[in-house]
């Protein structure tokens, strides 16, 4: 494939990237947030929310990410009309989100444990509730540990999104696909490689330096 | 700690602005891909658009084209809807996509065969298709199936071309392990390039755009005598718009529409001689 070629792709391949850097952060920031309270979960002395959050993680990280998409996208109408989501965004990231949760949780989960046991007693010592010492004292300083695995889930995440090319979403593997069809022709993979490697770096880059800045305070 | 704080918070709420502002954008995409079912004004097309030169991408990466999107426009034309909207959907899983409600029908090459016919609501056939047998040019040993004996066959998975190999692996003209299925049209033609398979099973109309791309590549090495029709495939619930679709279809015979969108893309008119 010539470079004039490559060039009238480039803008299909770069809205195509687009649309896999807007699941990638959307289904990260909702994956966070309920790893969040399933990472709490885990810790709380309450049996029972801990054994819902256990087995949400052990269903989410036990299972392929292809078949929670089509099990979302697919199964979820057959079993009944109503439970059907509209699009290709919703259920793309509701998939890749429900999945990046279970994962994310277990990252949190076992940054605050690292935090020594001590800032939990001296929080208690000093008059705070179960609540505050966490939100104040001890999940602020997991920052930093988290910022290496949370990193690697990302750059996982965006590679995992190009499953969704499967159930109708358009980005950068489907319009990939869709080029090298019309092509018979399989080099665009190339072009589509360096701009999957291209958003990597960035968040590689990204976390490098939070990782330094958050590194300052230990 | 407090500088910390501060840096949180800014973080925090730069994230929300972010995610707020996708996520009105994405609304407003999925609005448009949110499918009733004939009753709005635009009608939604199922296409699996790696299928040259049926369903593909333009040269811009973006535009659907092709013989079945020509038709598909003219559909909607006729049925009076403001505009016709294509969702690319994989052949894996497209006649569950069309039944959950994801477009209102498919206009994909589909080939007419039993169990579509009860499972959904399909057109009388408006283009003929037939199954060939492609090889490489060095390939001078496949003349026919009764030659595949022995032989690994590639075609795309969910086909008809899939459901004639496995005919022939029941009339043992086929090994068990002589067949791979792959997601998409394309990589049956890779395998043939690389070595790993000695012949793809494919559409005909899919099978002359290949070679006609690949000239020095590909042989049509046999071509069957019997032709299989392919349809409009829509919701099995949707008769009243099928009924109203087989009326247009025969307009689009009678007025030479058919005919000028097939010479458009085939060259000559594949829509005549239907059963």
């Amino acid at each position: 494939m010539d470079l004039n070629k490559l060039m009238t792709y480039m803008p299909a391949l770069l809205e195509g990237a687009r649309n896999t850097i807007v699941l990638t952060v959307i289904s990260v920031i909702f994956g966070a947030i309920l790893g969040l309270f399933l990472a709490l979960g885990r810790l709380s002395k309450n049996k029972l929310i801990d054994r819902i959050c256990w087995f949400y993680i052990w269903l989410f990280r036990g299972t392929p990410l292809l078949m929670q998409l089509f099990f979302i996208y697919y199964a979820l109408p057959n079993i009944n009309p109503t439970l059907t989501l509209p699009g290709q965004w919703i259920p793309a990231l509701l998939a890749l989100a429900l999945n990046s949760a279970a994962y994310l949780a277990e990252i949190i989960r076992a940054a605050i444990q690292s935090i020594d046991k001590g800032q939990m007693e001296a929080a208690k010592a000093l008059g705070m509730s179960y609540g505050q010492a966490m939100g104040r004292v001890i999940v602020p300083q997991s920052y930093r540990r988290l910022i290496p695995p949370v990193g690697n889930e990302l750059i996982a995440l965006l590679k995992d999104s190009s499953l969704v090319a499967m159930i109708a979403m358009t980005e950068l593997m489907k319009v990939t696909n869709q080029i090298s069809t019309r092509e018979s022709n399989a080099a665009i993979y190339l072009p589509a490689a360096v701009l999957y490697l291209a958003m990597t770096t960035i968040f590689t880059v990204v976390f490098e330096k939070l990782e330094k800045k958050y590194s300052v305070y230990e | 700690m407090l500088r910390l704080k501060k840096r949180n918070f800014i973080l925090v709420t730069s994230l929300v602005v972010i995610l707020i502002l996708t996520l009105c954008s994405c609304g407003n995409k999925t609005e448009s891909s949110d499918s009733g079912s004939g009753t709005s004004d635009v009608l939604l097309v199922g296409v699996d658009d790696s299928y040259p030169p049926m369903e593909f991408k333009d040269s811009d990466g973006k535009t659907t084209i092709g013989f079945d999107v020509d038709v598909a426009k003219e559909l909607g034309k006729r049925l009076g809807k403001s505009d016709v909207k294509f969702v690319s959907n994989d052949w894996t899983g497209i006649f569950s996509a069309l039944e959950i409600n994801k477009f209102d029908v498919i206009i994909s090459s589909v080939s007419i065969n039993d169990e579509r016919q009860s499972k959904h609501s399909l057109t009388k056939p408006y283009i003929a298709n037939k199954q060939v047998i492609v090889t490489k040019k060095s390939t001078t040993d496949i003349k026919s199936p009764d030659e595949l004996k022995g032989k690994k066959v590639g075609v795309q998975a969910g086909t008809t071309s899939e459901d004639f190999c496995r005919d022939l692996i029941k009339q043992s003209k086929l090994g068990d392990n002589g067949l791979a299925t792959y997601p998409l049209v394309t990589q049956p033609f890779m395998d043939l390039d690389a070595g790993r398979i000695d012949a793809v099973v494919v559409d005909i109309v899919v099978a002359k755009y290949y070679i006609s791309n690949n000239k020095d590549k590909y042989n049509l090495s046999w071509e069957s005598s019997s032709s299989e029709p392919m349809a409009l495939c829509f919701k099995k619930k949707d008769t009243d718009l099928r009924d109203k679709a087989n009326k247009i279809l025969d307009d689009m015979q009678a007025d030479g529409t058919m005919k000028k969108i097939s010479e458009k893309w085939f060259g000559e008119d594949v829509t005549k001689n239907l059963q």
